[in-house]
């Protein structure tokens, strides 16, 4: 079977790796990054198909990453996880149509819910 | 009258009579002074003087001598007693004629001799010097009136001295031309008897004296008739002298008085002559033969000798005492140089002073004008008396008219013994009518008074009747002419009668309309002041310079408790306990003028904590000093405050939880994450799993078997557990704190309330203070209800508050044999979803219920709450979701709040 490559962007070690480990174990061919310029990098290498985002980032946050990696990657799916729990996904992000209108707040008390719906979205392609 | 005179004086007279009985004094001397004093006089001895005329009495010269006679002896200072004998011997003068007088006075004087007598004439001296000395022997003899006297007339006699009588015709003449300077001629006229033969010479032999002043010419035996024919001729330049008697044509003898008025009338030249007694017969006058110079002459010799001179002493007087007479009345006929008239001159039939002619009348008139005189100082004195008693009654006329007008009152009088009245015109001008236009009738006052005032106008007036007050003073309405009415001060007095009756009562009338009106104006502006300021919701107190409360305003009475009527007068501090304190900084405000602020403070007013402002306005303008408090409650505007200050410390909070909670959900997210992780590689079967395990050479089952041995699985829950509440309870606090904007959406009214149990079982102050958990929660939701538009936060908001107020209710109870409970109803009722939370704590007391909305109400201890929390969710259900929202209560047994709010 195919392994699905996906990315998890996050600065917080503990954060990333769980959801790395999780997603791992899930099935998927995972990815750190630990900020938007190392993960922008790391999708140049290719066979990434969708990125968990968050959204409090050192440099460049995580809504100017995925206007950035969109541009570049126009088929490159995004999931919001964030740990501000009154975001809510901005117009300009959600009307692009790569993003899952699905918002993922920390801590997930329920992680299958990302893998589906990582899975909706390679799925969808 | 001496006697009199004592009498008068002795007798006592009332003072005031004095002048009056001094004048009627003064006349009964007047009157009975002249009458009387002769007789008052007549006491001494008399002595005694005989008067032997040779003619007869009817003669004007026998007159005349008695004339000059009695003047002379009437004044001496002792009586003489003068008898006059008349011989009349120019109609009969022969022996036997005298023989026979000599007979009669022989008779008559025999015994009875006079002291002097006094002979008048040739003949009486000759029937004396013959006769005398057998009828009167020893009497001294004293002669007159002797013509061509000589010694040998007396034939050695030497007790008879005498005057004697010339005619006087060159002093005459010497008259005439003085009087009559224009005089040229002297007519003369005489006959041939022997005394005109005699002046006849006289005249002829003066002539010389005046050759060049005077022609002389002597006519001699013409009739009376003859010479007036012979002088009504004469030029005006004549003068005539008559020298004797003129004849008639029969011969006999014309009387001189008529032959003088018939020259004089006849001529219109001056007439002269040479005896007295022609006067006032048309002579002008002359150096005339004066009777009573004889007389006088004669009895002055008298005299001497009745003062005992001896006769010897006294020489006889040869010279005639003739005198220069002239008639007034021919003088003023003929005119006259009046510069010759002869000094010593006696001027006679001059006209008649008024004193002459009616001197009894004027005695009379006098005596009646002296009475008058008395009567007029005595009416002089009552009309002086009279006009005092005018004068000072018209100072006081003047004087209560004067005070009338200054008062401007009206004046009545009224008279009940005549029942009459007195209104005076200003009376009368009160009420608008002029003096004529109102009867002076008491029922015109009692027609005017104002119905409403009828009765106590009466009562006031009667009280001079039943109380016996002196005095009264009411106030009423009085209709005027135009028919509106005029307030009316009336006061009174009265006059009693001996039983103490009013008889007569009189006042004034003050016309206080505008009094009244300025009353009432203040009536009104108190009035509406009283209003102004009782509708203050502030407590409004007015005091004055010693703290004692002057004003006291209805507020002040609901705050206090104390009525105005209560406090009015007391200290501040007992009306205003709470004020105590204050006094001397309020005593020095006052003193300095200066306005007192002091911060909000709390005061504890009827058991209730509220915060007051306190201000102290001293008043200004006003020399009696004192101040106006006021007190404001502004617990709402510092509750407000609180809550603002509240808010923005929760908005802060707000701003840090964000913030937090990101930064404690990432570690929970590891957390989490990595539990998650943990428990899905031991216990779920995936390949990995397994290929891992038979790597190691362990099955999975041993591994769980030993998880299962050491309870990890259990630590594991653990872990998850702990987490995922700190993961709600971040995720709870950031939905109350979070800023946003309004958010209206469509909410399950189910899920809010349980969020909001959630939230309250993880309240601090919940859990602290009243066990939760041991709080059952009796849910009983109804299926299939619809969802709610709403602001879920909001409605949170109030659903926590209602939850925790229910939990703090049960908190106050405390329960036997049963727990405590919070039931949470959901129901739809008429377009309405409803919803219940209730609690069987101790419930509610009515008043509570009342005014558990009310903002900063609060049964909590002060600083515990704000007061707000149900004012808030009120207006959060009712305002800003148009719902409602209630309050019931079973005291003792359970209180219900109910929710409802429109669906859809």
């Amino acid at each position: 079977m195919m392994m699905h490559r996906i990315m998890v962007l996050d600065d917080d070690d503990q954060v990333r790796d769980s959801l790395v480990f999780f997603l791992e174990d899930e099935g998927f061919d995972v990815l750190g990054a630990v900020s938007g310029e190392d993960a922008l990098e790391k999708l140049s290498e290719g066979g990434v198909e969708v990125v968990v985002v968050d959204l409090r980032l050192p440099g460049m946050d995580g809504t100017a990453f995925i206007h950035e990696a969109h541009k570049k990657w126009p088929e490159l799916s995004f999931v919001m996880y964030t740990g501000s729990p009154e975001f809510r996904i901005p117009e300009d992000l959600a009307s692009l149509g790569c993003v899952s209108p699905s918002l993922f707040l920390k801590p997930l008390i329920e992680p299958e819910a990302m893998s589906s719906e990582i899975t909706r979205l390679i799925s969808e392609k | 009258m001496s006697q009199l005179k004592n009498k008068l004086n002795t007798t006592a007279f009332p003072k005031e009579n004095r002048v009056v009985f001094f004048v009627f004094w003064i006349m009964c001397v007047l009157i009975l002074a002249g009458p009387y004093a002769p007789e008052a006089r007549a006491v001494n001895i008399r002595s005694s003087v005989l008067l032997l005329h040779s003619y007869h009495p009817d003669l004007v010269w026998s007159r005349n001598v008695s004339k000059g006679v009695k003047t002379v002896l009437g004044t001496m200072p002792f009586p003489v007693d003068v008898r006059s004998e008349y011989m009349d011997t120019k109609r009969m003068n022969d022996p036997e004629y005298l023989d026979k007088l000599e007979e009669i006075y022989k008779v008559k004087y025999e015994g009875r001799k006079p002291d002097v007598i006094i002979s008048a004439d040739n003949n009486a001296l000759n029937f004396l010097v013959e006769r005398g000395q057998s009828l009167f022997p020893g009497v001294p003899t004293v002669f007159l009136g002797v013509n061509d006297f000589s010694e040998a007339m007396l034939k050695g006699r030497k007790d008879i001295t005498g005057v004697v009588e010339a005619v006087g015709i060159s002093g005459t003449i010497d008259a005439a031309l003085r009087l009559y300077p224009e005089t040229n001629r002297i007519v003369a006229y005489a006959s041939d008897t022997s005394t005109a033969l005699s002046n006849s010479r006289l005249f002829l032999k003066s002539s010389k004296e005046f050759t060049g002043r005077a022609d002389f010419e002597l006519k001699t035996g013409m009739s009376a008739e003859e010479a007036t024919r012979h002088a009504a001729m004469l030029p005006q330049d004549t003068a005539i002298l008559i020298l004797s008697y003129l004849k008639e044509a029969n011969g006999e003898i014309h009387p001189l008085e008529k032959t003088a008025k018939l020259i004089s009338e006849s001529s219109s030249v001056p007439v002269f002559s040479l005896w007295g007694f022609m006067l006032g017969h048309g002579i002008v006058g002359g150096k005339l033969i004066s009777g009573v110079n004889q007389g006088e002459t004669a009895a002055g010799m008298t005299v001497r000798i009745l003062k005992g001179e001896s006769v010897d002493n006294i020489s006889i007087v040869r010279s005639s005492p003739n005198a220069y007479m002239f008639d007034a009345q021919q003088l003023k006929r003929l005119g006259y140089n009046a510069a010759g008239m002869p000094l010593g001159s006696t001027i006679v039939n001059k006209e008649l002073s008024f004193y002459d002619r009616h001197k009894v009348k004027v005695w009379g008139a006098a005596g009646v004008f002296f009475v008058m005189v008395a009567v007029i100082m005595v009416l002089c004195r009552a009309v002086l008396a009279r006009r005092k008693a005018e004068r000072e009654l018209r100072s006081s006329k003047e004087r209560y008219d004067l005070v009338a007008k200054g008062t401007n009152d009206g004046i009545w009088d009224w008279d009940r013994n005549t029942d009459s009245v007195f209104f005076s015109p200003r009376w009368k001008e009160i009420i608008g009518y002029e003096d004529h236009e109102v009867a002076n009738d008491i029922e015109e006052w009692k027609s005017r008074i104002h119905p409403e005032d009828y009765e106590r106008v009466m009562d006031a007036n009667n009280k001079f009747f039943k109380d016996h007050v002196d005095r009264f003073m009411v106030e009423y309405r009085m209709r005027t002419k135009k028919g509106d009415y005029r307030w009316i001060l009336g006061r009174g007095t009265c006059l009693r009668d001996s039983e103490g009756q009013p008889y007569r009562l009189a006042g004034a009338h003050t016309d206080i309309t505008e009094r009244r009106e300025a009353e009432e104006e203040l009536r009104y502006l108190r009035n509406y002041l009283e209003n102004i300021i009782n509708s203050m919701p502030s407590v409004l107190i007015g005091i004055d310079a010693s703290c004692n409360v002057t004003q006291w305003n209805m507020q002040a009475e609901k705050v206090t408790g104390l009525s105005s009527e209560k406090a009015l007068g007391q200290s501040l501090g007992e009306a205003f306990p709470a004020l105590r304190e204050d006094r001397n900084r309020i005593m020095s405000a006052m003193m300095e003028g200066a306005t007192l602020v002091d911060p909000p403070r709390v005061l504890n007013l009827k058991g209730e904590a509220r915060y007051k402002d306190f201000t102290v306005f001293p008043l200004s303008g006003d020399d009696r000093g004192g101040a106006v408090i006021r007190i404001d409650d502004v617990t709402q505007r510092v509750r407000l405050e609180q809550m603002m200050m509240q808010t923005e410390k929760m908005m802060s909070l707000g701003g840090l939880a964000a913030g937090m909670a990101h930064e404690i959900n990432n570690p929970l997210a590891g957390i989490l994450g990595n539990l998650h992780n943990l428990r899905r590689r031991v216990y779920s079967d995936l390949e990995v799993n397994k290929q891992a395990a038979d790597k190691v050479g362990v099955s999975l089952t041993d591994i769980r078997a030993y998880f299962e041995e050491r309870d990890i699985p259990k630590l594991l829950n653990g872990i998850a557990n702990s987490a995922g509440r700190a993961a709600t309870i971040v995720r709870n606090m950031l939905s109350f704190s979070r800023k946003s904007d309004k958010h209206f959406e469509y909410h399950n009214i189910e899920q809010l309330l349980e969020e909001t149990l959630e939230l309250a079982s993880s309240d601090y102050d919940l859990k602290r203070k009243y066990d939760f958990k041991k709080i059952n929660i009796d849910r009983d939701y109804a299926s299939g209800l619809p969802a709610v538009y709403c602001e879920g936060n909001e409605i949170r908001q109030v659903f926590l508050n209602l939850i925790k107020n229910a939990a703090e209710a049960t908190s106050e109870k405390s329960y036997e044999g049963e727990n405590p409970i919070i039931s949470l109803r959901t129901a739809k009722e008429s377009g309405m979803l409803v919803v219940e939370v209730e609690d069987n704590g101790p419930g509610m007391a009515e008043e509570e219920l009342k005014r558990v909305f009310e903002p900063f109400y609060t049964s909590k201890p002060v600083g515990a709450g704000t007061g707000l929390g149900l004012s808030v969710s009120y207006f959060i259900v009712t305002d800003q979701h148009e719902g409602k929202m209630e309050v019931e209560s079973l005291p003792g047994s359970w209180t219900r709040f109910t929710v409802r709010l429109p669906v859809g």
